[in-house]
């Protein structure tokens, strides 16, 4: 069929162009406010992606995602300042410690259903709040109580230390951690392990009879879901330069992420992507504009876009979206057909 | 020797006792029946087998091995498979979605999982609704994914739990012929139904209970003609209760 290949034709020249895009965004726009504002677009693109794994495909609402951000950005400044270790590794040290505490803490707490999961991990991302508000020095290891850790500035762009003047790297950095985790989680969800999440999301009595060990699948996710909410600490930690526990282990900051999946599309891959694309603007300009006025009302925003978004698309925002896009590319070949 | 052992099984709950100390056993190649009057706990005994829930005395040896409180994914695995009496069809999903859930027990392989969920599709008429979400399905529909989905483990054994409740008689049936299909394919059968027009025309042999204990078991022309089971039905013993 021709309009069928002329279709896929047009649908692969638009992809390709929003990759073309994507890729040379920092060629266009120099202004450092701007590229901020895209970066963090991305990083929580990034985090709400990482959430979702458990979050979307193992059916469960963690609302205390910030533990594990705050995990990876303490380990890994930590282990720069105290023993010049390069974040580029300390990362990972991070990474495996949140997985820890994530299974650690996904045992008990996967069990629980509904409300009752989500309670608890709010408690859980709650207690380590006030822990790292409540310690200033383990042993070496300076932690920096309330006041959270500033890092020591390095000259110029230093790749080897994860530390830049100018904010393309960043950008650069952030947006392969995305594809990465976008690639992971589209390749979970074609596999038996996604497959088995997703029911045992839905049904677990039913996936259970049909020998899936939902616990185990479900504790799985958390531990890889904490992993990598982990680097994307460090990644926070290496951009903003300065991180205490009220900004990076807060239960907003835990909710942000919740509602962007929420708006987006929980459980779905793209979901996370679009709903960043739309809420970190409005949590930019809500601060940059009305903070002075109202902090947090952002989050007032959030709840007010949220409750439109789940009375008219209880699924999030993807649905509409690639539905209209699916239109769009019809009407695209149609008129070429037209033509000839 | 038998293929499935159900050795003196009790279930209770605090001071009821749901099942109390029944016994059955079932030949490989048989369809089994278990009836019973409304709380006779026969959905209790089924779950006691599935590993829902262990049974607070007894046993179950499956195929000669002891698989008492066995968790349901490791029944699942040892080639017990099961239905719900209230069918929980992973709604938000697709019919493939749904029967692949059960073929990737024997195959890690994608590919290979939507071969064989489309072959039990097929199996089942259900080839043409692959790609309706489970949640739309007519309720005969649901009850038909519910045991496509299990015979997509490839199971030795199929528990089923009220196949047939709500379904009209043409679409009963049906059921009853798939059924016999499954059985004649090699896999040994053990049901719970109400519909005694049902259970009588298929099952090789059939165990009664009534408020957790066995009254008798047998042929179904036996069951039939027991005094005992009629009066458990219908009368005498309803006054009694």
């Amino acid at each position: 069929m021709n309009s069928g290949s002329r279709r896929k034709t047009i649908d692969t020249v638009l992809k390709v162009a929003l990759a073309v895009l994507v890729f040379t965004l920092p060629l266009w726009i120099k202004n450092p406010t701007y590229m901020q504002i895209l970066i963090f677009m991305l990083l929580y693109a990034y985090l709400t992606t990482s959430w979702n794994l458990v979050g979307g495909f193992a059916g469960v609402l963690p609302l205390g995602h910030s533990a594990y951000v705050g995990i990876g950005a303490y380990t890994s400044t930590i282990l720069w300042i105290t023993w010049g270790v390069s974040p580029w590794l300390g990362m990972w040290v991070g990474a495996f410690i949140a997985a820890v505490v994530g299974t650690i803490i996904g045992i008990p707490t996967l069990k629980l259903r509904g409300a009752y999961f989500a309670l608890s991990t709010m408690a859980f991302g709650e207690g380590v709040r006030v822990l790292a508000e409540n310690t200033v020095k383990v042993g070496p290891c300076v932690v920096g109580g309330p006041q959270g850790i500033c890092l020591p500035l390095v000259p110029g762009n230093n790749l080897a230390l994860f530390q830049f003047v100018s904010k393309t790297p960043y950008y650069y950095i952030i947006l392969i951690m995305l594809c990465i985790a976008l690639f992971i989680t589209w390749h979970i969800s074609r596999i038996r392990p996604g497959y088995y999440l997703a029911a045992g999301g839905e049904e677990p009595e039913a996936a259970e009879a049909l020998g899936v060990n939902v616990s185990k699948y479900k504790v799985w996710a958390m531990a890889l879901s904490c992993f990598m909410t982990a680097l994307g600490g460090t990644f926070l930690a290496q951009l903003t330069l300065y991180f205490y526990p009220k900004q990076i282990l807060g239960l907003d900051f835990s909710f942000e992420l919740a509602f962007i999946a929420l708006i987006g599309g929980r459980g779905t891959i793209a979901g996370p992507v679009i709903g960043a694309l739309l809420l970190r603007p409005v949590s930019e300009f809500t601060r940059i504009y009305l903070s002075s006025v109202l902090p947090g009302l952002h989050l007032v925003i959030f709840g007010a876009i949220l409750i439109l978004v789940m009375i008219y698309q209880p699924f999030g925002l993807v649905r509409p979206l690639s539905r209209f896009y699916d239109r769009m590319l019809d009407a695209l070949s149609g008129e070429k057909k037209k033509e000839r | 020797m038998a293929l499935i052992e159900i050795k003196d099984i009790s279930k209770h709950f605090g001071g009821l006792k749901a099942v109390d100390q029944v016994s059955i056993s079932i030949e490989k190649g048989q369809i089994y029946g278990l009836i019973g009057p409304n709380g006779a706990g026969k959905s209790t005994l089924f779950n006691c087998v599935a590993g829902l829930y262990p049974p607070t005395s007894g046993k179950v040896i499956y195929d000669g091995e002891d698989i008492t409180g066995w968790k349901p994914w490791n029944v699942c695995r040892k080639g017990l498979a099961r239905t719900f009496q209230i069918v929980k069809p992973f709604q938000k999903r697709t019919v493939l979605y749904n029967v692949m859930v059960g073929s990737f027990l024997k195959t890690s392989n994608p590919s290979e999982a939507r071969d064989r969920a489309m072959e039990v599709l097929k199996r089942f008429n259900l080839a043409d609704k692959w790609n309706i979400l489970a949640g739309n399905l007519t309720i005969a529909d649901r009850k038909r994914l519910e045991i496509a989905r299990a015979m997509a483990t490839e199971p030795d054994v199929l528990l089923l739990d009220e196949s047939m409740a709500g379904l009209r008689p043409n679409e009963v049936d049906e059921t009853l012929d798939e059924i016999r299909k499954i059985r004649d394919s090699g896999v040994t059968i053990f049901m719970i139904e109400h519909i005694m027009r049902a259970i009588m025309t298929v099952s090789d042999r059939i165990t009664v209970i009534q408020f957790g204990k066995k009254i008798m078991d047998g042929t179904p022309q036996e069951v039939a003609n027991d005094e005992r089971v009629i009066k458990a039905y219908l009368g005498e013993s309803y006054g009694a209760a």
